[in-house]
């Protein structure tokens, strides 16, 4: 469920990430006021928690394993606010080091798993539990069905991300400039795996956690909403719905902008714009073109049209000049900075 | 494998952990959830142990400021996403290859890192967008001429299946366009200190109190790993055989709980030792990056040689 870099188009993960901004500031917020003084060692164990989630492989009946995402779980025992940030985190180290997910596509990754699943998971838990008791079974029914929800929704939107980009982004001939595969495609394909294998661990390992914190640690399942004791936090928690409406509120209002945005992306320029913009290089390029040309005698390739074996060969000669190029410049600023390390105190 | 020299050789051999992982007759039996767990967790500290070594071997890169790479890294991140020309994008992984080279980064490591993990199962994805069934576009290699449209159940067949241009180049540049920004994430973090990279990120206006947390985080992942694989460890231990799946589960995820428990308790206690020691409440991040004059000369360079790709990519276009 991770997108890397390169499946979705400038327009999507810019949205996406712009979107993620109003929820991770509220979070901020949120929990500084409801955690204070204990915000930054909390928080830290939570993301370092939610990291280290993902190395509990589950085995599988067919031999094969497979692991949860955790997303349910730590939302349910610290509340979703501190999960944003714990799965924030999680995913930047993720994406930092590991290469799971790309970087430019870290808005939506923690658009998807940070903010959407958690909450989710969160409401879904409270909705079922309601005021019963910690060792109710309505507990852990309601983790395991908000870890098998939750993580369908997450699911459900990466298809969805992926399954626009045809619509956003392709050159006129039909060629898929990111994701290649339409919603129709996307979204039965990623769906399916998770309605019936990925949500179905996910939703059982939270529901057994909470299973196992009812029998052998009941503290943790009242550490939040804080404060409070079991049977006395409404539904939802005392936690108010309105920041969430407006996280919510500000990206339907930032989605048409991204769907706008279509009409000027990378390359979707008229003619006349793109002279405007580039005027004089491609003038110079042919010139450039034409003196090689003038250089390098007729060959005759046989099966090779020769307009296009011109343009192919200044092609390759202009760009094997460039990397060539790039090649000494970036050489002689490695001797330049050796010579200055040796000469300068070190760091 | 070279590159590991200053790791025991005994560590980096790959064996099985334990009794279940000897081949019978012949036929290698799959690991259990046990090895893998244990396996998986020595991989990422193997992996962190190797490129702290990476970040320290005195490279181009690795002189650089850390913030003033995360910064040409984003640039080049962001001409990677928006050119829409294959040959654009190889030229950019040639220059990344170059980075790897003068960053002494052994190139055969550079690229099976890139390609063997993320790509390769990128181009299983895209491989079907590629025939005219999945995504219609203009033949180039027909394949089977069935002669008439072809109807099996609700999948409907053209008459001739085929593999498209648009789906071959709308394959290939997905593909690049992923190895190519791979290979930039990982030149970024197997060139720098991961707990300076972490403090860079303050250069993209992120609060000294998620940086605080981040590099918190980061300490303490360590710390929660060695717990696993004890815990593991000791269960592996104790066992004979593999167990039920039911009693695996349960043992799973009652890991899971305690792992989670501990952490929790582990945050108090790192309170009150915050609290003892003087911490209010408010963030400091101590942070001794100096921007050089090389540094400078590497935000010009970076941003001349992108503007040559972007370059590039545009008369590609005409």
């Amino acid at each position: 469920m991770h997108i890397p870099d390169g499946f979705l188009s400038p327009q999507t993960w810019g949205t996406l990430g712009l979107g993620m901004i109003p929820v991770w500031v509220a979070s901020a917020v949120k929990t500084a006021k409801s955690l204070k003084i204990k915000q930054v060692p909390l928080l830290s164990l939570g993301a370092a928690f939610a990291f280290v989630i993902m190395m509990f492989n589950i085995p599988l009946p067919n031999g094969t394993t497979l692991h949860p995402v955790g997303g349910a779980l730590v939302a349910i025992i610290l509340g979703p606010w501190a999960a944003v940030i714990g799965i924030t985190i999680a995913l930047v180290i993720q994406a930092l080091f590991f290469g799971d997910g790309g970087l430019l596509a870290l808005g939506a990754n923690c658009f998807n798993m940070a903010f959407v699943m958690p909450f989710t998971a969160y409401y879904v838990y409270r909705l079922i539990s309601g005021r019963s008791g910690i060792t109710s079974p309505r507990r852990w029914i309601g983790a395991a069905l908000g870890g098998y929800i939750s993580l369908n929704m997450a699911a459900l939107l990466t298809a969805v991300e992926l399954g626009i980009q045809p619509l956003l982004a392709h050159t006129a001939d039909g060629r898929a400039l990111y994701f290649p595969y339409s919603l129709a495609q996307t979204v039965p394909a990623i769906s399916i795996a998770h309605i019936l294998v990925g949500g179905v661990v996910e939703g059982i390992v939270t529901g057994m956690v909470v299973l196992y914190f009812q029998k052998a640690n009941q503290p943790m399942l009242s550490l939040y909403p804080p404060g409070s004791r079991p049977g006395e936090a409404g539904p939802l928690g005392g936690l108010s719905l309105k920041k969430v409406w407006v996280a919510i509120a500000a990206l339907i209002i930032l989605s048409p902008l991204g769907a706008l945005a279509t009409g000027t992306a990378w390359g979707e320029w008229s003619a006349e714009e793109l002279s405007k913009m580039v005027g004089y290089v491609p003038e110079g390029i042919a010139k450039a073109r034409g003196s090689m040309l003038n250089v390098i005698p007729d060959y005759a390739i046989p099966g090779w049209d020769k307009t296009l074996f011109q343009s192919a060969t200044g092609y390759i000669v202009s760009a094997v000049a460039g990397l060539a190029l790039i090649f000494i410049v970036v050489f002689l600023f490695n001797k330049f900075q050796v010579k200055g390390e040796r000469s300068s105190d070190i760091r | 494998m070279t590159y590991d020299k200053d790791i025991p050789g005994w560590l980096l051999a790959e064996r099985p952990t334990g009794p279940d992982g000897c081949r019978l007759a012949g036929i290698k039996k799959k690991t259990g959830f046990l090895e893998k767990t244990i396996n998986d967790i020595a991989e990422v500290l193997r992996e962190s142990v190797f490129t702290e070594q990476l970040a320290g071997a005195g490279g181009m890169l690795q002189n650089i400021d850390p913030r003033v790479k995360l910064v040409t890294a984003a640039f080049l991140l962001l001409i990677t996403a928006v050119v829409r020309h294959i040959p654009t994008l190889l030229g950019l992984y040639i220059f990344t290859l170059m980075l790897a080279y003068f960053s002494r980064v052994p190139l055969m490591f550079f690229v099976k890192r890139v390609w063997f993990f993320i790509p390769f199962f990128t181009g299983l994805v895209v491989l079907p967008s590629i025939f005219n069934f999945i995504r219609p576009g203009d033949p180039f290699i027909n394949l089977i001429n069935f002669g008439h449209p072809v109807n099996i159940g609700f999948l409907h067949f053209p008459a001739v299946i085929a593999i498209t241009r648009q789906g071959l180049t709308g394959a290939g540049l997905i593909i690049l366009r992923v190895g190519v920004s791979v290979s930039l994430a990982v030149l970024l973090t197997i060139t720098s200190r991961w707990a300076e990279l972490l403090k860079a990120l303050r250069v993209f206006f992120i609060p000294r109190i998620f940086v605080m947390v981040l590099e918190m985080t980061y300490r303490y992942i360590f710390l929660l790993l060695t717990v696993i694989t004890d815990m593991y460890t000791a269960r592996k231990s104790r066992s004979f055989g593999a167990g039920t799946t039911k009693e695996n589960r349960r043992f799973i995820s009652a890991g899971i709980g305690n792992v989670f428990g501990k952490a929790y308790y582990l945050s108090e206690e790192i309170h009150d030792a915050m609290i003892s020691r003087g911490y209010t409440g408010e963030a400091k991040v101590v942070s001794t990056f100096k921007i050089k004059a090389q540094d400078i000369v590497w935000i010009i360079l970076i941003f001349v040689i992108g503007i040559f790709f972007l370059g590039g990519d545009l008369i590609l276009g005409m």
